[in-house]
């Protein structure tokens, strides 16, 4: 769910690697990023509009991925796929790293772009350690 | 002019809200009134509006002493009265404890800081000149010491 | 008691109108600076401006002693997620209002309590009377259209009628009536409107001031 450059480059890899994708998102314009070669489906809603995601085959789905700008919205969905679909793997974008742990309390895997990047780049700062 | 009998001046730790003391004492004396004298203890959320705010509590007495020792230099004869107050934010307390006591003045000092660049009276002082149903005065100092280092601390009053 | 709204629109206003009249300490939480200050003026200083979505905010509102988080923001994610967070720091109640209902599944799933007209809701679990008078904004509608709540006194114009009797303003129509033992009915041509009754009714944003007129009578308990 979200069809910006990191679902584009998730649902490519993944589809690559021969799984069966579907890429949804609000804006059909947005599935040009998604590789010539995609193979998988691409299919225009809301992911928090539970018929949608039943449509985009949620039911079927071994893994699910919330990797749209909104925090809370990526927690609605995330929770709709595992509660009402019971996908067993389900991720959730949170760039508020603060609400991403909450939400990891709450039965989703988190993944907070901010404190990684954050410490990616500390990493490359030599010395940034305890001084 | 209206008389003013009854007077309110809101204290804090800054020489403009002293020098609003010090002209409601000069009124009060004049009027032979009552000047009550208030400092508001702003609570945050975190904690019960009743909390015990000991270090805050001691610091406004401390300031209400000395606003009362001004009062009483200025204000030879009228009466002082005092109250220490807690609430969340000052303006809507000293409107309230303004109308409980039925002043007919609350006596603002204000400082000269601009906020975002730009000169607006601060929070508490915007808030009593839109909401209080008696009269407001403002005391400001001269501009050259109101803008001066000492006047800064008056700021977002 | 202290009750925390997250939104200050126009429920959340209201909402917190009703509380501040009451015993308990109240707060509202509203993202918009601009609106957060308007409200804050005609709520005595009780709006605080921030993202109820963020943890470290409703932890400066003082969550930890909050006894009840009210979500009542337009959108239903950020309900969702402002519960989830205040439950998770350990409020004894939480309630969300739910703009679409088909979002209300998930908030059942999750445990947590919603309602579609907060207001009445929330007043009820604080055991605070609603108005005799009321107009209650309750979800916004398309096109302008709106969905208030009305609460029949005894003195309303429109008691003893039936709801064809009634004049109301245009494209404003009366949708359910739950009267005092809270049994919901269609408005037919044999119901008799009642003291008591609450009044589910359509309207159109700039109809409100006639449609309190048609059915409270005078110009009072309503502004937005």
């Amino acid at each position: 769910m979200g069809c910006g450059r990191t679902g584009a480059a998730i649902a490519g890899s993944l589809d690559r690697d021969g799984h069966q994708v579907t890429v949804l998102d609000l804006d059909a314009g947005q599935f040009r990023r998604l590789p010539d070669s995609f193979g998988g489906r691409m299919a225009v809603g809301n992911g928090m509009d539970a018929e949608v995601l039943e449509r985009a085959g949620a039911r079927e789905a071994a893994a699910f991925v919330a990797v749209t700008q909104g925090d809370n919205r990526n927690y609605f969905a995330s929770q709709l796929a595992r509660e009402i679909f019971g996908v067993k793997n389900v991720v959730c974008r949170t760039k508020d790293p603060e609400r991403g742990e909450i939400f990891g309390h709450l039965g989703l895997q988190t993944y907070s772009p901010t404190s990684a990047g954050a410490e990616a780049i500390l990493a490359m700062l030599p010395g940034s350690g305890p001084a | 002019m209206a008389r003013f009998r009854s007077i309110l001046a809101p204290v804090v730790d800054d020489p403009a809200s002293l020098e609003a003391v010090a002209v409601a004492a000069a009124l009060a004396r004049q009027e032979k009134g009552v000047l009550t004298l208030l400092h508001v203890i702003e609570v945050e959320r975190s904690l019960p509006v009743t909390a015990d705010m000991d270090l805050e509590a001691q610091r406004g007495e401390e300031l209400l002493r000395r606003a009362r020792a001004l009062a009483e230099r200025d204000g030879n004869g009228a009466r002082i009265e005092d109250e220490l107050l807690q609430a969340r934010v000052a303006g809507p307390a000293i409107v309230e404890e303004a109308e409980a006591r039925g002043v007919d003045v609350i006596m603002l000092g204000v400082g000269w800081t601009p906020l975002l660049g730009q000169f607006e009276v601060g929070p508490t002082a915007g808030y009593v000149l839109k909401h209080a149903s008696c009269n407001v005065w403002i005391v400001r100092e001269p501009l050259e010491v109101a803008t001066s280092a000492a006047g800064k601390t008056a700021a977002r009053r | 008691m202290y009750v925390i709204i997250a939104g200050g629109g126009k429920v959340g206003y209201y909402l917190g109108r009703e509380l501040l009249s009451g015993d308990h300490e109240m707060l509202v939480i509203e993202r918009s600076a601009s609106r957060a200050a308007e409200i804050n003026d005609l709520l005595e200083g009780t709006v605080q401006q921030g993202d109820a979505c963020e943890a470290s905010v409703l932890d400066g509102a003082g969550i930890a002693r909050a006894d009840l988080v009210a979500a009542v923001t337009g959108d239903d994610e950020d309900n969702l997620v402002v519960c989830e967070i205040a439950r998770y720091r350990g409020v004894p109640r939480v309630l969300a209002r739910v703009n679409n209902p088909t979002n209300a599944l998930l908030f059942e799933k999750r445990g947590i309590e919603t309602t579609v007209s907060a207001t009445e809701a929330i007043l009820s679990q604080i055991e605070q009377e609603l108005p005799v008078t009321s107009m209650v904004p309750v979800m916004q509608l398309h096109q302008g259209l709106e969905l208030v709540e009305v609460r029949l006194s005894e003195t309303s114009p429109v008691v003893g009628r039936t709801p064809r009797e009634v004049l109301l303003p245009p494209e404003s129509l009366i949708a359910l009536i739950v009267d005092s033992g809270g049994v919901p009915r269609v408005p037919g041509a044999d119901t008799t409107l009642t003291a008591g009754d609450a009044l589910v009714v359509v309207t159109r944003a700039e109809s409100k001031g006639m449609l309190q007129e048609a059915l409270i009578g005078g110009a009072h308990g309503f502004d937005t």
